[in-house]
């Protein structure tokens, strides 16, 4: 029986979220004080060893990051914590900030010294209004405490738009403008928030960043799978029996995480597909589940990993349905800036539509793939490229025209 | 000879000269502003009348910005604030964020009408906004809207004219272990059957 | 220097290119639309997409710069099956309504339709269905057309500074349209029309009154007077399918006749005249303390600009009506007096480079003649239409001759179509009516070209007189802001509302680049040169209506018909 392993939410259940004092005890802020004590670039190079991928979906090294961001050239740098979690599915920023923010402040803070940054910003969500609270108020205990030294959090409130978890589309919102996504180069590194290097990281990867400086890149490194190691937090949704939250390592199975953790199929139901990493990612037919949940492993399936949501469909969901409804998802998310995604979402929700009408053609489907291979390719940004996923793969692996209970 | 453009289905208003020449024909009569209402323009959403702030002078307006003036960037968490004392982003709101701010009007708005949670038009005083995405959706979201449109007398998209509620769907609010949710203020509600919507609605 | 294959072609271009300029370096024509020269990247369309070897994603070659060993392909089959397509996903979104359209065949998306042989879509035609806003008498705008690459947006905000158009909404209800949700009317808009120029497609145009002009050629009843502004002939040409400049005076006087005006005169003789009355404002204001610096008022969309933005400065401005104002009072008193005609049976018809003209001929306080002192204008596009309706041959039509009193012009007036010119033509007077001298040098370089700011100072008699020229309203920003501040040094400021001034107005023939306004700037001065008189107070016409009718500058006549004032537009929305 394969087990949970807790790192980034280690302290869930335990202490006290609003009391920093149970952070401190529980070993808090000793690792920023030890990163302090580190020349930066052996800092930095420590958290590249430890081999530590983000945890917001693109998989970028966070060392690899923090090592452009340092050798750029800025008067202000600036670190942003991406707090925006928005894949339907996923609640796992949530946990943990709501179980211990300190984590997601004292990582920012570890990042903070690592470029030479001293202002960092949470851009919250604005769907989560009581964890900003959370976090004013652990960064106000911070600051009482004077453990972040020099560096300054503040909270920014996202306003319900999908897209702004795109790193640049972020940047502009915390600007107070748009959340539309910039042009890519210049990435964040060498220009982002008002021109400044600026290093945009996913909470539960900064997360991770006390407990590998703590136990050194090494521990953390022999985690999990080896090109993607440590722990992923996963939320389980849709037909399992245990809808809830685990952490385990990479190198767990998604048949592991669906039969071991999630309980198996609620109902005795039989199980036909499993979408992982929230709306973007790909729907996953049974022969597959062998697949680890780790970054390539995914990939190379022609999944994504994403935002570590588990979404679960039995054997009587109409997966045309479902298909129908990921669609308008991203019809309505789709900040319209560039026309494949603006007019390519619009068009796959309507033959979606008539797909999950049951009037759907096989013109239809060939369509559906044409517009969404193009989008793959040509859309602006990360958005766009991924809302074709969950209809090509579900083309790819299930007869959308014959209806449910197809393999 | 049936007019083929009237058969759009998209096609909204019949009143727009179908070329040049009729366009020409309008000539100077045809001078009158014919410009959308921004406070009413998508289709399914009906207006109210509903305004619960108190708030309506510029001036005013001005003061709920002055916390975030300094703040680079503030505009849109000052809209928050003007939303929760307001309920929505009037013009004159939107007129005096881009004063605050020393942006054009331009800006202010573009800001505005980009984010979901930001209205521009009137709406009930508790906003309900129900989880349409795929998690929701399988566990019963349908049911629920349907059960919370019969319960409020109300589409998705209207306020009840009571001004006391309006009604919204909104994708993944991230509570998602306790599918079908819905919000009510921005506060969670989960595992939503049809039955335990009139429990919600008594709290408000 | 980055060495890159494009197509197999080595090119050799500098760092920091991108993959567009590199593909035109190497002679291949990638297709654009959000993409404008003289604008910021947008990236917005992804029309552009090219396959960059070792790239999983195509790249938008408008966007991408090369890098060294770069390996693009602008043409396979992966590129062209996704502009394909990108193509009828506009096309699905857009009225399939050329025939009836102001851009047709010359309109950006027509164009790429054709190039990429899109015959069937199967996509189903949606339409939002919006009403065409025609709320200014200038400016049509016609939402349906519109395919949001924001060209007008930024032109209108970045250009001109006048911000009345923004993005609104988001995903598949984005659009571009006056703020706020009002009718362009409402907005700031100045009326320049520079959106118009902007916009790869027909979204936006002249409130086209070709019907009015042919009513009233057709009306037996009215005698139909013309008159000309400076830029056009210049741009003309382009219309009916010459080169920039290359439309003879006399066969553009010929084809106008041709499509039924009685009486061809020219705004030059008003802007000669415009110099004089100008000119001495100007030294009764430096000599009487008047409000320094003045302000020229030529421009009407400038005019809008300042009563809009700046109403605290309108005493700066030149009680100067525009040369068109002039004109129009002038010929339904002072010419219909000399041709002894009724006055009131005169339809004066102007051709104007401009939209905000429109606009100003429209305003009510322009009837000091005692009627609507100009009945109609036209844009040079419009009467583009009208001559290739009327199947007008330039290549073989005789040249005609401007009819008398009001038609004779200098290359001062000429020069009026090009940024800085009202200065220079200024500065060519007052010199020698202030020093006595005749100048050595009419030609004063430091105010022309496309420089958006350029200033210059002279001597007059001991007098140091400094002055600026600004063109697009973005300039003009500049230097009202100055004022306003206490902090401009100069006497006298030039202000043209469009880039490049009238030849670059919003009424010209679609200019989509500065290049272009360059190249009709060129036109211009070539024309002052075969002038045989360069200076406005050597305009024998002009010598003569001051003999005959107004009897001197700033005198009671001119008060009555040739000046006026402004009054601030109190607009909301700024
Ligand atoms: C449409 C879109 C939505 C995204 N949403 C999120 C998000 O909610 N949270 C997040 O951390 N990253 C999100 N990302 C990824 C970010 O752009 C970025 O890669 C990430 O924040 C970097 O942090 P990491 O390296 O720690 O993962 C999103 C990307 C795209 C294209
Ligand atoms: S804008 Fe272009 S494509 Fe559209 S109707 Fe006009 S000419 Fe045709
Ligand atoms: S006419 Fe000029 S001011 Fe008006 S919208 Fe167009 S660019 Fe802006
Ligand atoms: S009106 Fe024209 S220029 Fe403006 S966004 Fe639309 S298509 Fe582009
Ligand atoms: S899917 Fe509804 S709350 Fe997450
Ligand atoms: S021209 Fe390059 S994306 Fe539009």
């Amino acid at each position: 029986m394969p087990q949970e392993l807790r790192i980034v939410l280690r302290n869930v259940d335990k202490i006290d979220a609003l009391k920093i004092d149970d952070y401190i005890d529980a070993n808090g802020y000793k690792p920023l004080e030890k990163a302090r004590s580190m020349p930066q670039a052996d800092l930095i190079q420590e958290i590249r060893q430890s081999g530590l991928r983000g945890r917001g979906g693109a998989g970028f090294n966070t060392g690899q990051k923090l090592a452009f961001t340092y050798s750029a050239a800025g008067d202000q740098k600036y670190i942003v914590c991406n707090a925006d979690e928005g894949e339907p599915g996923t609640y796992k920023d949530r946990v943990i900030m709501q179980s211990d923010p300190h984590a997601v402040i004292e990582g920012m803070a570890i990042c903070g010294y690592a470029v030479g940054a001293t202002k960092g910003y949470i851009y919250c969500r604005g769907e989560y209004p009581y964890v900003a609270e959370i976090l004013n108020a652990a960064i106000a205990q911070a600051k009482e405490k004077d453990v972040l030294g020099e560096f300054d959090v503040e909270v920014c409130l996202g306003a319900g738009a999908f897209v702004c978890g795109e790193e640049t589309a972020l940047i502009e919102s915390i600007e107070g403008k748009r959340g539309e996504p910039r042009c890519k180069p210049p990435y964040p590194p060498v220009s982002g928030l008002w021109g400044k290097p600026t290093v945009v990281a996913n909470v539960e990867t900064l997360a991770n960043l006390p407990q590998i400086v703590d136990r050194g890149s090494g521990w953390f490194a022999a985690i999990g799978a080896a090109g993607y190691p440590g722990t992923k937090v996963l939320t389980l949704t849709g037909d399992v029996v245990n809808r809830k939250y685990i952490e385990v390592p990479t190198n767990t199975t998604i048949k592991e995480v669906i039969y071991e953790f999630g309980g198996g199929i609620a109902g005795g139901r039989k199980f036909q597909a499993v979408q992982i990493g929230g709306n973007s990612g790909g729907i996953i037919p049974e022969s597959l589940l062998g697949t680890q949940i780790a970054f390539d492993a995914m990939a190379a399936v022609g999944a994504t990993l994403g935002s570590g949501a588990v979404f679960v469909m039995d054997e009587t969901r109409d997966l045309r349905d479902v298909v129908c409804r990921m669609a308008k998802f991203f019809e309505h998310e789709s900040c319209g800036k560039c026309i494949p995604c603006r007019e390519g979402t619009m068009r796959m929700f309507d033959l979606c539509e008539k797909v999950g009408q049951g009037k759907g053609t096989a013109a239809d489907l060939a369509l559906l793939q044409e517009i969404g291979e193009t989008m793959a390719v040509a859309c602006f940004c990360g958005l766009g490229q991924a809302a074709p996923t969950p209809v090509l793969t579900a083309i790819k692996h299930f007869d959308l025209l014959a209806g449910k209970g197809c393999a | 000879m049936k007019d083929f453009q009237e058969e759009e289905p998209f096609r909204l208003q019949a009143d727009k000269p179908k070329n040049w020449f009729q366009a020409l024909l309008q000539g100077a009569g045809g001078l009158l502003a014919r410009g959308r209402d921004a406070f009413g323009k998508r289709a399914g959403h009906q207006q109210t009348e509903t305004n619960h702030g108190e708030v309506n002078q510029m001036s005013n307006y001005e003061g709920l910005f002055s916390e975030f003036k300094g703040l680079p960037g503030g505009i849109i968490q000052s809209y928050h604030t003007i939303q929760k004392e307001v309920g929505y982003l009037t013009e004159e709101a939107i007129l005096a964020a881009a004063k605050v701010f020393n942006v054009p009007a331009k800006n202010a708005y573009e800001v505005a009408s980009f984010y979901s949670y930001f209205s521009t038009k009137p709406r009930g005083k508790n906003i309900i906004r129900i989880c349409e995405s795929a998690p929701c959706h399988v566990a019963g979201a349908n049911e629920v809207i349907a059960a919370l449109e019969q319960a409020l007398g109300i589409k998705v998209g209207d306020s009840t004219s009571d001004g006391k509620f309006a009604l919204e769907l909104t994708e993944c609010v991230g509570q998602c272990q306790d599918t079908p949710v819905i919000t009510v203020n921005g506060q969670p509600f989960g595992n939503i059957t049809a039955d335990s919507v009139s429990e919600v609605l008594a709290q408000f | 220097m980055a060495n890159l294959k494009i197509d197999g072609i080595a090119v050799e271009i500098a760092d920091g290119s991108t993959i567009l300029q590199a593909a035109q370096a190497a002679g291949i024509n990638v297709p654009t639309l959000c993409y404008h020269p003289d604008q910021s990247v947008k990236a917005n369309c992804r029309i552009c997409v090219c396959e960059v070897e070792g790239q999983r994603l195509l790249q938008a070659a408008c966007s991408t710069p090369v890098a060294g060993g770069m390996v693009v392909k602008t043409n396979s089959a992966k590129v062209l099956k996704a502009r394909r397509l990108i193509l009828k996903l506009i096309l699905a979104h857009h009225p399939q309504d050329c025939l009836n359209c102001t851009r047709n065949k010359n309109c950006e998306l027509q164009t790429l339709a054709e190039e990429y042989g899109i015959r069937d879509n199967p996509f189903e035609l949606k339409l939002k269905g919006y009403a065409e806003d025609n709320s200014t008498r200038a400016v049509v705008r016609d939402q349906d057309k519109c395919i949001v690459c924001r060209r007008c947006v930024e032109t209108c905000s970045v250009v001109q500074t006048v911000n009345a158009l923004c993005v609104e909404d988001r995903g598949s209800d984005i659009m571009v349209a006056p703020v706020l949700g009002k009718s362009l009317a409402e907005t700031a808009c100045i009326l320049c029309g520079q959106c118009i120029h902007a916009c790869p497609v027909g979204a936006i145009h002249e409130n086209e009154q070709i019907d009015e002009f042919l009513a009233a050629v057709a009306d037996p009843d009215k005698i139909v007077v013309t008159q000309i502004a400076p830029a056009v002939r210049v741009a003309i040409g382009e219309e009916v399918g010459l080169a920039t400049g290359e439309m003879p005076m006399g066969k553009f006087v010929a084809g106008l006749k041709h499509i039924g005006i009685d009486y061809v005169l020219h705004t030059n003789f008003t802007a000669d005249l415009t110099i004089l009355e100008e000119g001495n404002e100007l030294l009764r204001r430096v000599k009487e303390g008047g409000k320094l610096p003045m302000f020229t008022s030529c421009s009407p969309g400038w005019i809008n600009f300042c009563e809009t933005f700046f109403p605290d400065l309108l005493d700066n401005l030149s009680t100067c009506k525009s040369p068109q104002q002039m004109f129009g009072a002038l010929v339904k008193t002072y010419w219909a007096e000399k041709m002894k005609v009724d006055p009131s049976k005169i339809y004066s018809v102007s051709i104007m480079p401009c939209t905000a003209k429109k606009g100003e001929a429209a305003r009510p306080e322009m009837s000091d003649s005692g009627f609507r002192d100009v009945d109609l204008v036209l844009t040079t596009r419009e009467v583009g239409r009208l001559f290739r309706m009327s199947g007008i041959d330039f290549d073989k039509i005789q040249p005609g001759e401007f009819d008398p009193w009001m038609g004779k012009y200098t290359g001062a007036a000429v020069i009026f179509g090009a940024t800085g010119g009202v200065m220079e033509a200024a500065l060519r007077t007052v010199y020698e009516v202030v020093t006595g001298e005749t100048l050595a040098d009419v030609n004063f370089t430091a105010v022309r070209g496309m420089d958006g700011i350029k200033e210059a100072t002279v001597n007059l008699a001991g007098l140091e007189v400094r002055v600026a020229v600004g063109h697009s309203l973005g300039n003009a920003r500049k230097l009202m802001d100055q004022v306003r501040a206490g902090e401009s040094p100069y006497h006298f400021i030039e202000i043209m509302c469009c880039p490049g001034g009238c030849i670059g107005g919003g009424g010209q023939p679609i200019t989509k680049c500065n290049a272009k306004r360059a190249e009709r700037i060129g036109g211009i001065y070539v024309e002052d040169e075969q002038c045989p008189i360069r200076k406005s107070h050597e305009n024998p016409e002009v010598k003569q209506i001051y003999e005959d009718f107004l009897h001197e500058p700033l005198g009671h006549k001119s008060h009555q018909l040739l000046h006026t004032h402004y009054a601030p537009k109190n607009k909301s929305i700024l």
